[in-house]
């Protein structure tokens, strides 16, 4: 490189052949570290290229000298700059250097310029610059800290303020805020970060107790104050506080709700579930919502609210813009859920669990972007929504009648009810059930009052997925189960996992009745908790003579549901396993085509 | 509002009965990338559906190296978004497992293509993705940079980032002060 440099000065005493050479395009981009070297010398030797030109147009003799302290000036520093490894810096460092050495060397042709008006003193006056211009650079090389190996700069503090949020909001708060420390320009940088989350075991552990929870808890306080304040005038977009409950938090949690509202919060989450026993008591803190006017709380987005308590001031106008609204041991009359939800069009996620309401929800403004709603313990007698996108629907609760005005987009179900015969529990999800394609169904069955085959209530014609969670005192009732079962003509999956409290028995001699009912499209039966008791091996001989497109069939003797012990150990004859494995061939022999595969896990 | 295939421009042009877009590096460097690919970047989907540009699509701010891993990424995600949209099962419970592991996969994939750059690269790679608005690779590289981050103490991540630390002693001893409870781990 050293020759290079040597060979375009010594090129340039011929003609300015080296400048023009170069590709124009090649000067001022790429990191390759040639082209850059390209630029020095260009520059450097347009410049000795002119002063040449224009000393030889006037003055003679000692051009050859002064050229020759140019010439050792400049290699001098050009050698330095390459035993120091320059090759290898990169990005920005480069472009600033390149950029200073640019304009020194405008300075210096400039300056040649000047010579063509000035002479005598003028030669004397530029070598002393030109001396104190190659020392300058030189020392400005050797200085840079660009000669350590490997990355120059800080390059986290060059990326765009956006980007520097999305990276530090993958880190938790505690080292966010770490990174102040770091140097000056770190200081502040974190409170570009908008996305504040203040967990109380995250920061204090989980042994929070007694006399250190009082402790522990005016510490959060100063703590979040201290971190709102820094953000204080920012768009904060994540405020989220979890801390379990204590008296000396509410003032400070309407100040901070206060906050959420003036830095145009999205997503706010307040969980202030307390630990232990105290978690069953009534929720104390009433969410302020009037300290949010209608320009606030259109920039809320998704509301996360546990272990509080709603009373929603008079003139509420809804959430415009919400999308995702979750609420868990929320203390809420039906009627101010139904208001609640009266204006928020957006709405696409629903989430109420254990916010017990005693009564009636009859959510009747339309919800039109609603895409998923779960509705859990909520002790409601009956429930009613319009949402006609609806995608997927979990419930768990008593049966009680559900009501959607439209279904067509409902696809996936997952639902748990407790005590109720399938008839009453097929009834109250008729109206629901009728798109589903996958179902998943957990029941604690109650016998039926007067046992009877049951009426096939409606058909399930989409449902192709089912799965099928049963919970029975004694046996299976077939007589219900199977017209369900057949209400569903084009499955293809079905699981069923039976638990007993008390264990199944296997009743030597019961008769075995058939159900007639073909299943054309059934491919993939998984039976699990099986037995042999007389109900199932009943249901397993219905399952095996009406599948004729049966490809696997899984049969597991684990109760899935209790683990595998019963509640009560009931005395077993020493080889039931092995009698119920022989049961099992005995009744599938000779139904069961030969191509399907068969899994007995017993 | 729906423009004709044929006045989308000549920058796509058809390669094997897909769609192509033509790109340029700041190096002056060639690229061709599927439409599909392209439609990733919110940028670039401006970019086609406004017309498209004759001659290919400049980017002066991106560089060819980057440039190469940036539509690596693109045609990957988008041809793994075209195989989940044509599996018609995509939605039953029964194929739950495929799509999750096949979003596994997609994420490992993610993962060894930032793990294996360099930390200049990666950066490109991060200015590279926000300049065309990909959401998907933005957050991946910038999930890498946050990794790297993760659990060190400053002087560590100074070495990292080559960061100069301009405080003085007293300075940084008040700082930890002030947020003690950040630092007593």
């Amino acid at each position: 490189m050293w020759h290079i440099g040597m060979g375009n000065v010594l090129n340039l005493i011929g003609g300015r052949t080296a400048s023009q050479q170069c590709h124009p395009e090649h000067k001022y981009q790429g990191r390759i570290q040639h082209y850059q070297f390209e630029l020095w010398s260009i520059l450097i030797c347009r410049a000795i290229s002119e002063y040449i030109c224009r000393k030889l147009i006037y003055e003679k003799g000692t051009v050859n000298d002064q050229f020759r302290k140019w010439n050792i000036l400049f290699c001098r520093t050009v050698s330095e700059y390459i035993s120091n490894k320059l090759f290898y810096v990169k990005t920005i460092a480069d472009a600033q250097f390149l950029q200073r050495s640019i304009q020194m060397f405008k300075a210096v042709s400039h300056d040649i310029h000047k010579l063509i008006y000035g002479k005598g003193t003028a030669n004397d006056q530029f070598q002393l610059w030109t001396v104190l211009l190659w020392g300058a650079i030189s020392r400005y090389i050797y200085r840079k800290p660009i000669y350590k190996k490997g990355i120059s700069i800080d390059q986290f503090v060059n990326l765009p303020e956006d980007v520097q949020c999305i990276i530090l909001s993958k880190l938790p708060l505690k080292e966010v805020v770490r990174t102040s420390v770091l140097s000056s320009k770190w200081r502040c940088l974190w409170t570009v970060c908008p996305k504040l989350s203040f967990d109380g075991t995250i920061m204090f552990g989980k042994g929070m107790n007694g006399k250190q929870r009082e402790h522990y808890t005016l510490q959060f306080i100063n703590t979040v104050n201290e971190v709102l304040q820094q953000c204080h005038g920012r768009v904060v977009e994540e405020l989220v506080i979890k801390f379990g409950f204590d008296n000396l938090l509410v003032d400070h949690l309407n100040t901070w709700v206060r906050f959420a509202a003036s830095s145009h919060t999205k997503f706010l989450a307040f969980d202030l579930t307390p630990r232990g026993l105290k978690a069953f008591d009534d929720p104390q803190y009433i969410f302020p919502f009037q300290l949010f006017n209608s320009r606030s709380i259109s920039h809320l987005q998704y509301v996360q609210l546990r272990f509080v308590s709603v009373k929603l001031p008079t003139q509420f106008i809804g959430f415009p813009k919400l999308r995702k609204l979750d609420l868990h041991k929320v203390k809420v009359t039906a009627k101010d859920l139904q208001d609640m939800l009266s204006n928020c069009c957006a709405l696409e996620w629903l989430s109420i669990v254990h916010c017990n309401m005693d009564g009636e929800l009859k959510v009747l403004c339309p919800l039109p972007c609603l895409l998923y709603l779960n509705v859990a313990y909520c002790g409601l007698t009956k429930m009613e929504f319009h949402a006609v996108k609806l995608r997927t629907f979990v419930y768990k609760g008593s049966a009680v009648p559900i009501n959607f005005s439209v279904v067509s987009e409902l696809k996936n179900a997952n639902i748990v009810f407790a005590g109720v015969t399938i008839g009453d529990a097929i009834a109250a999800l008729a109206n629901v059930l009728t798109n589903v394609q996958n179902l998943s169904f957990d029941i604690y069955v109650n016998p039926p009052e007067v046992p009877c085959l049951m009426e096939n209530p409606c058909k399930f014609s989409h449902l192709k997925c089912l799965q099928l969670l049963l919970s029975y005192d004694m046996d299976v009732d077939n007589p219900s189960l199977v017209p369900f079962l057949a209400a569903a003509p084009f499955i293809e999956k079905l699981e069923v996992h039976f638990s007993s409290l008390f264990g199944f028995y296997y009743m030597k001699g019961a008769s075995i009745r058939r159900f007639r009912h073909t299943y054309n499209h059934l491919k993939d039966v998984c039976i699990t908790g099986f037995k042999a008791s007389s109900g199932q091996i009943e249901f397993l001989v219905h399952i095996v003579e009406n599948t004729p497109a049966l490809e696997v069939l899984t049969i597991d003797p684990l109760d899935r549901q209790t683990g595998g012990d019963p509640l009560i150990v009931i005395e077993r004859e020493a080889g039931f396993m092995d009698a119920a494995y022989r049961i099992v061939r005995e009744y599938i022999e000779g139904n069961v085509s030969p191509k399907c595969s068969l899994r007995l896990l017993f | 509002m729906a423009a004709e295939k044929g006045e989308k421009g000549a920058a796509a042009k058809e390669v094997a009965g897909e769609r192509m877009v033509t790109l340029e590096s700041s190096d002056g460097e060639e690229f061709h990338m599927s439409e599909a690919a392209a439609q990733l970047s919110t940028l670039l989907r401006h970019v086609i559906e406004g017309g498209g540009i004759d001659n290919g699509i400049p980017l002066p701010k991106v560089a060819a190296r980057t440039l190469e891993k940036v539509i690596m990424y693109c045609e990957k995600h988008a041809k793994a978004a075209a195989k989940s949209d044509s599996d018609p099962s995509a939605a039953a419970g029964s194929s739950s497992d495929n799509t999750a592991a096949a979003s596994e996969d997609l994420e490992k994939w993610d993962r060894k293509l930032v793990n294996g750059l360099s930390q200049d690269a990666l950066f490109d790679l991060i200015v590279a993705a926000d300049y065309l608005v990909i959401d998907g690779l933005l957050d991946a590289t910038c999930r890498k940079v946050a990794d790297m981050m993760k659990g060190k103490t400053p002087d560590e991540i100074r070495k990292i980032f080559n960061i100069l630390n301009d405080f003085t002693k007293e300075e940084e001893e008040e700082m930890r002060r002030e947020y003690a409870w950040a630092f007593d781990d």
